[in-house]
């Protein structure tokens, strides 16, 4: 089914159009929510509740980019409402312990790298993960995502500065990314790197 | 959206690594996501499962009809020898409401099985107390009358007015029987019609003033205006004017003058092998289905198993001591067999169990190893939590607790005793759904425990195995006691965390069952 004739069935709700539209872009949706959520019951949820939303406003999607990317741009706002109504951004972890704790590599199985860092952005705490997705990831503005959180723009480009410096601790400390970081940042291990 | 230009390398890369980043949602997820947007269509399993209550519901009431079960076995002894009815017994009585009249000379009701009136008051009343087509269906003729009845026009055609004839029930006990104000069906009943019974044709009549029913013999018709009846208290009296109030009049009653009503043999053990057929069913279930209630306290015994461990016990690992728990219930018995009884029921459960762990002031950074539905391949998943399961600020006692309701299906046997006394054993499988709980998993390094009730099995089975004494006394009442052991055949939590965790419960069962009548 192409992406016009799923498009023309969900607006007139057919349900095989908006179950073909749904079964393409969940995984993907599926992982963006879940690196928002504590966990993937909580990013289903989200996943849920933003397709619901595509579906009762696809008759406002007009055709001024891609489906998907009108589609993810619902799914974050959702997953962003989400964590503000049962205000997560209070939720935050002791990194510094954290990182020292660590991670004993022989109870982890090497995993596909794309997992790897998206967990590793979930080891953060859930203010800056937010902000590191809104603004790495899913390419906001610090300005855009200080109205969505109701924060200031400055304290976005603060949380995301720190996010940063803690996510390539993280990555260097799981031997995802290496030392010393190099004049346009920092160099991924050869695994991720080749990819 | 204003996209961020000066984007280093790391962040690209991690934009990158992101993207590509893939789950499967499960599949409730879409059948939610479709009830949502399609509220007026339920997932097929809704109506699915819809459609099998209705079918069980359906097998049910099929099963205890006791109207068609007593027209199926009627319809099977049309062509067999009859039985006389039980004279002591209470019978159905069947009575002519609609009948075929007409101002033509009639002929008598044995010949041709109608009877024959003239009077346009008599035939307004008639039509007043038409009963409902529902009893239509459910009455079984004999072959001669239905031969007659078949094709009759029900409605006014010049002098004529054809009713369709048909018999209805009433239940007589002696000559008289219980109040029929509360019953749906006997206040139907118009009374005033020549019924058969032991041969004989009967009126029975509606006294208002004291809401009872009670019958007369008819010997004949003689003239216009009278009725030669039997009275209420002298069957073979004569002379006795009806009660009508609104019902038929003897005034208005003509007939062919000293008519007499005959059956012929076939019509009168028709009727008498339908009386005695048609009785009420007796409840099978009377006497023997038994309401049961019982509780259960018991002490909660957990065994963890690391799926992918290379042997060693998880279970030195940990520091752990069982808890109490609690079973209620209640539910039906039912002997099938001498000394087997099946029962069902409804029950809850309380099941709790301890770990030992330590406080931290703030909570930590840890992983509990899930293995991926998709790749089967164990994985680590990031938690924070502030509960050591090594050394801490302050030690504390993790209940882990689930709350369960159960649909027990299983049997007793009864192993030795007497009527009252006995030993029985039992066992049943308990298809449970886990309500809540909370669940303190066990992180990927054994150091600390994750509080983490997303991973809980809300559907798990159990069995059960007791053995108890029972007592019953007298009035139908029974007490039991014994031991019990549950045992839980699923993990608590997801398949997907690597450490699995089954309970044993050990309980005292106490218990009462009364007979239901």
């Amino acid at each position: 089914m192409t992406e016009e004739t799923m498009l023309n069935g969900c607006l007139e709700n057919n349900a095989a159009a908006q179950e073909a539209l749904y079964m393409r872009l969940s995984p993907k949706m599926l992982g963006v929510c879940y690196r928002f959520a504590k966990n993937r019951e909580d990013a289903e949820d989200m996943l849920q509740e933003g397709f619901i939303k595509v579906f009762a406003q696809i008759h406002q999607y007009r055709n001024e980019g891609a489906l998907e990317g009108w589609i993810r741009r619902i799914v974050v706002h959702t997953c962003i409402n989400i964590l503000k109504k049962n205000k997560k951004f209070s939720d935050s972890v002791d990194i510094n312990y954290a990182n020292g704790i660590g991670i004993r590599e022989e109870t982890i199985p090497s995993i596909m790298q794309a997992k790897q860092v998206v967990e590793c952005i979930r080891l953060l705490p859930v203010g800056y993960r937010t902000v590191l997705n809104l603004y790495a990831v899913e390419g906001y503005s610090h300005k855009e995502i200080g109205d969505m959180l109701d924060i200031e723009e400055s304290t976005s480009r603060s949380q995301y500065t720190r996010a940063k410096a803690m996510l390539e601790d993280i990555l260097i400390k799981k031997n995802i990314l290496l030392k010393p970081r190099t004049k346009s940042g920092v160099a991924l291990t050869g695994a991720i790197a080749s990819n | 959206m204003e996209r961020n230009l000066d984007i280093d390398s790391f962040e690209r890369l991690l934009k990158d690594r992101s993207d590509e980043f893939k789950m499967y949602p499960e599949k409730r997820v879409w059948h939610s996501i479709y009830n949502n947007i399609h509220p007026g269509r339920k997932w097929p399993s809704v109506a699915m499962s819809i459609t099998l209550i209705g079918i069980l519901l359906l097998t049910g009431y099929l099963n205890t009809d006791t109207k068609n079960a007593g027209k199926r076995f009627a319809s099977q002894n049309q062509h067999n020898e009859t039985k006389p009815a039980d004279p002591t017994t209470a019978i159905y009585i069947p009575l002519l409401d609609k009948i075929h009249f007409n101002n033509q000379p009639s002929k008598p009701y044995a010949n041709n099985s109608t009877l024959n009136f003239s009077g346009q008051s008599f035939i307004d009343n008639i039509e007043q107390q038409d009963m409902s087509s529902k009893s239509v269906n459910n009455l079984q003729e004999p072959p001669n009358l239905v031969k007659t009845l078949s094709g009759v026009n029900n409605k006014s055609n010049g002098d004529n007015l054809t009713h369709e004839r048909f018999i209805s029930l009433a239940k007589i006990e002696s000559t008289e029987i219980a109040p029929i104000k509360n019953d749906p069906d006997f206040k139907t009943i118009p009374a005033n019609r020549p019924a058969i019974f032991h041969n004989k044709v009967l009126i029975v009549s509606l006294d208002n003033s004291e809401n009872k029913i009670r019958h007369q013999n008819v010997n004949n018709v003689t003239s216009e205006k009278n009725i030669v009846t039997g009275s209420e208290t002298d069957l073979s009296a004569n002379d006795v004017t009806l009660k009508n109030k609104g019902l038929l009049s003897a005034e208005t009653i003509s007939t062919d003058k000293n008519e007499t009503l005959i059956l012929s043999d076939e019509e009168k053990a028709w009727v008498e092998n339908y009386a005695m057929y048609n009785r009420p069913a007796p409840k099978k279930w009377a006497g023997k289905l038994g309401w049961q209630m019982y509780f259960t306290p018991s002490v909660v015994y957990r065994q963890l198993k690391n799926t992918i461990s290379d042997g060693a016990d998880v279970n030195r690992d940990v520091a752990q001591h069982p808890s109490y728990g609690l079973e209620i219930g209640s539910g039906f018995t039912y002997p099938v067999l001498k000394g087997l009884r099946i029962r069902t029921g409804l029950q809850l459960n309380f099941t709790m169990y301890n770990s030992d762990a330590f406080t931290n002031s703030h909570p930590v950074a840890t992983t509990i190893t899930l293995v991926s539905s998709e790749s089967h391949q164990p994985y680590p998943a990031y938690r924070s939590t502030a509960y050591s399961n090594i050394d801490g600020i302050s030690a504390v006692k993790l209940h882990n607790e689930t709350f369960q309701i159960s649909l027990p299906v299983g049997m007793d046997l009864k192993i030795a005793g007497n009527e009252n006394l006995q030993w029985n054993i039992g066992a049943t499988i308990q298809p449970t759904y886990v309500m809540g709980g909370k669940s303190y998993l066990l992180s990927s390094d054994k150091r600390n425990y994750i509080k983490e009730t997303s991973l809980l099995n809300h559907w798990n089975v159990n069995a059960g195995f007791e053995t108890f004494v029972s007592y019953k006394t007298d009035k139908g009442i029974t007490f039991q006691f014994g031991p019990q052991f549950r045992k839980q055949l699923f993990t608590t939590n997801s398949k997907r965390y690597i450490i699995q965790e089954k309970l044993n419960n050990y309980g005292f069962k106490f218990g009462i069952t009364k007979l239901l009548k």
